[in-house]
């Protein structure tokens, strides 16, 4: 496909900072294997993206041991293929909604070194196997200056495009959106994927040079949309986002309906595609009692388990009770515990006999390594 | 980067498996699902990156498509190396015509040149048919020690199966007197696994040799190591104390499966200090229904399970689907199984696509012989396949009578 890919590994302060105090939106772990990054990075690949660049700026080291060479993705190329994109001029800034242009410019170089004559730019902030190539394609057909993707299909919340207060034309065209939607707003620079052609990105990132103070994607829209051809490409691809500690459970749990897991995994793009661990197969003791849960591999299980998402590597012991819970990556749930609406990050150790729980709405959050 | 290796490990997985037929019908033995994610052939192959040796010739010979597929460029087991690394070795066409490997010294032989190019002092001779986790260092130190010309591992085997193997008499520092292939009457329980190391000058000293008589098979077991032994070399046998099974045959295959099973299993596959590397599919985290009951088992990923599973391998994107039983039973990957069928002590190859109300063989329990349906069968709704029944693809009638095997959950999208 003549695109490269541009993903942005940045970091929503506000949406979810238990979850990210320790590393960007695209390394946090979702649905008992993956990092966020892995749906771009697929979404990439299966669309034949095989350029693509990946701009980073804090808390960088989880992405960076997650994607290492780009392998897992058939990334590691000599023509094209994965590039890091350090902050290297713009050391200890943050990476946010109002930098993200920022975050661009400063590597126009980068963009001007590629061949490719479209770019397909996306955050880390949601779990969607979309199809980029059909995102390429309309972009062309309407011969679009940018052309944003947003899904109708959302399991866990509100589409974005209808937070937004989208206001389209009958082909597609944006015409307005409501600006004094902060809160979306923000949103929107993590959620959307967009497509425009690569000159005309540079030339773009020049033009909001020469402008006073810095501008966010979604302010850069406002200036353009009247003079510019902006189209919105609005599917019914299923799309969870997460973008705050219920977005994340909701999102997780999303994954026990039949349809969710089926649009996510087995889309006709192609698989989502992961880091390799070399796991064991999951276990189940002779005590293991496991209901309408997902369970990755090298998982140990000898209590009971229900309406949960388990990640590789996590024991739930025996006498143990998980309901409505997401136990991530080699996490320990001790005998007797009890656990009801609850995240457990990664490497935490519940105690025998601990009752944890807190409400959908206000899951009960137990930071990476703690031990309760 | 060093110009040489100090020890080459040569994996012979040429083997037909005609005792594993149906599993290895289109496939090379080594390349046989094992423990719910695995190949055989994944457990020499990660005891050889655990030991630190990144260099290994895998002779194959017999359907050597699938296994040269899941080999690759041995990425899976940091093989993919620019110095050394793994590298499938198959019979080829030389200037003085064309050879198939006639026997496994033979297979070694043909392929001197392979070993010369790393110069190494010692030279591992390794079996895919056999599940391990061995650490191959501490042998290659004690063969150090002792100054052998070939060290034979063994382990202790009950008296009454020793005739099923080669077997070692040895003195009291370890050095064979003896070696009996397969003995009537054994007079020692050392069985040979398998697994060699070999001095490599002398190696390449007793395979010219042996490919110099025309009367012999061969055969490191028959041929080489006797004519060793009668030179008067210095033999040693170097005792194995952990987990193995030659998993040759379609019980020990069932058996060795069964192993990985309980909490405290003779076969260990969670040990993160000697992790078995595979090469790995695109499969998410399987699924549990509410009907789901799943006991004393190993799951793989990509599944769904609605029914109920005891003291069972389950290997990926395996689908079974309510009021449906298995129990004792090995299901490799892709299988799909029909609602209310019950299977019972059986290995189900891989693709295999089992109807509604299916039974298959008869509770472990009662005594019952294993039955064995091999990679892609299909049963149609309602059959009854009696214990110790083996089919495979090519025993089924015409139609398979079970449409496209779409599952319950495909159809109904619960």
């Amino acid at each position: 496909m003549d695109a490269a890919g541009i993903i942005i590994a940045d970091n929503i302060a506000d949406l979810s900072p238990e979850l990210t105090q320790q590393r960007t939106l695209a390394a946090v772990p979702f649905g008992g294997k993956y990092r966020l990054i892995d749906f771009g990075l697929s979404n990439m690949v299966n669309a034949d993206i095989s350029t693509v660049g990946l701009i980073m700026h804090q808390q960088y080291d989880s992405v960076m041991h997650h994607v290492q060479s780009g392998a897992e993705w058939d990334l590691d190329r000599k023509r094209g293929g994965l590039r890091y994109l350090p902050p290297l001029s713009s050391a200890g800034s943050t990476l946010t909604e109002h930098t993200r242009v920022e975050a661009l410019r400063n590597n126009l170089f980068y963009l001007r070194q590629m061949n490719e004559k479209y770019v397909v730019i996306c955050g880390s902030g949601y779990a969607g196997s979309v199809d980029f190539r059909a995102l390429l394609d309309d972009h062309i057909e309407k011969d679009a200056f940018i052309t944003c993707f947003f899904s109708n299909n959302v399991a866990n919340a509100t589409p974005l495009h209808q937070r937004m207060g989208l206001v389209t034309d009958e082909d597609g065209r944006i015409r307005s959106f409501d600006a004094a939607q902060r809160e979306a707003l923000a949103s929107e620079s993590t959620m959307s994927t967009v497509v425009i052609a690569r000159q005309d990105l540079i030339d773009l990132i020049e033009w909001l040079d020469h402008l006073p103070g810095t501008c966010s994607p979604t302010e850069t829209l406002q200036r353009i949309i009247d003079e510019r051809k902006v189209y919105a490409h609005i599917t019914d691809e299923l799309v969870i986002y997460l973008e705050d500690l219920p977005g994340y459970l909701s999102g997780n749990l999303s994954l026990l309906q039949y349809e969710v897991r089926r649009d996510l995994f087995h889309a006709p793009t192609g698989p989502v595609v992961t880091k390799t661990k070399d796991s064991p197969a999951t276990r189940y003791s002779e005590t293991a009692n496991v209901t309408n849960s997902v369970i990755a591999d090298g998982a140990i299980i000898e209590g009971e388990v229900r309406n949960s998402v388990i990640f590789r590597g996590a024991r739930v012991k025996r006498g143990a009770v998980v309901e409505n819970s997401v136990i991530m990556q080699d996490s320990t749930v001790g005998e007797g515990a009890h656990l009801n609406h609850a995240i457990l990050d990664k490497e935490v150790i519940i105690n025998d006999g601990r009752l944890l729980s807190g409400y959908l709405t206000h899951p009960f959050y137990c930071k990476k390594g703690e031990r309760i | 980067m060093s110009e040489r290796k100090q020890i080459v490990a040569m994996l012979l997985a040429g083997g037909q498996g005609s005792r594993l037929v149906p599993l290895t019908k289109s496939t090379a033995k080594p390349a046989v699902p094992f423990g719910g994610k695995y190949r055989i052939i994944d457990f020499p192959l990660s005891n050889c990156v655990n030991s630190d040796i990144d260099t290994v010739g895998v002779l194959t010979q017999y359907q050597p498509l699938e296994l040269n597929d899941y080999l690759g460029r041995g990425e899976p087991w940091d093989m993919n190396l620019k110095f050394g690394g793994l590298h499938v070795l198959p019979p080829y066409e030389g200037e003085e015509g064309a050879d198939w490997f006639l026997g496994t010294a033979n297979a070694i032989y043909q392929n001197l040149r392979f070993i010369r190019q790393y110069n190494p002092s010692y030279v591992l001779i390794l079996s895919g048919d056999h599940i391990y986790k061995m650490d191959y260092r501490i042998m290659l130190q004690e063969h150090i020690e002792n100054n052998a010309d070939c060290t034979i591992s063994v382990i202790d085997v009950p008296l009454e199966e020793a005739s099923r193997f080669g077997i070692m008499t040895t003195d009291s520092t370890g050095r064979i007197t003896e070696f009996n292939e397969k003995p009537e009457h054994p007079n020692s329980t050392l069985a040979s696994m398998g697994v060699y190391i070999f001095s490599t000058d002398k190696l390449i000293q007793y395979l010219t040799e042996d490919d110099l008589d025309p009367e012999s098979d061969s055969d490191f077991g028959k041929n080489v190591i006797p004519r060793m032994l009668n030179a008067g070399q210095r033999m040693f046998a170097y005792l194995y104390g952990g987990y193995w099974k030659d998993v040759g045959t379609l019980d020990s295959f069932w058996a060795a499966n069964m192993d990985a099973l309980g909490d405290n299993p003779d076969l260990f596959l969670n040990d993160p200090a000697w992790r078995i590397y595979y090469r790995h599919r695109n499969t998410h985290p399987e699924y549990m229904a509410p009907t789901a009951h799943v006991v004393n088992s190993i799951t793989g990923d990509g599944g769904s399970l609605y029914g109920s599973v005891a003291n069972s391998v389950i290997s990926s994107d395996v689908f079974i689907d309510t009021d449906a039983t298995v129990n004792d039973s090995v299901v490799m990957a892709l299988g799909k199984i029909g609602k209310g069928t019950r299977i019972e002590h059986a290995i189900i190859g891989y693709e295999a696509v089992i109807g509604e109300n299916v039974v298959i063989g008869e509770p472990l329990s009662g005594g019952s012989a294993l039955t064995v349906l091999g990679p892609g069968v299909h049963i149609p709704d309602g059959t009854v396949i009696p214990a110790g029944s083996v089919l495979s693809v090519d025993d089924m009638p015409g139609g398979d009578g079970t449409g496209d095997g779409a599952s319950a959950e495909e159809k109904g999208g619960r």
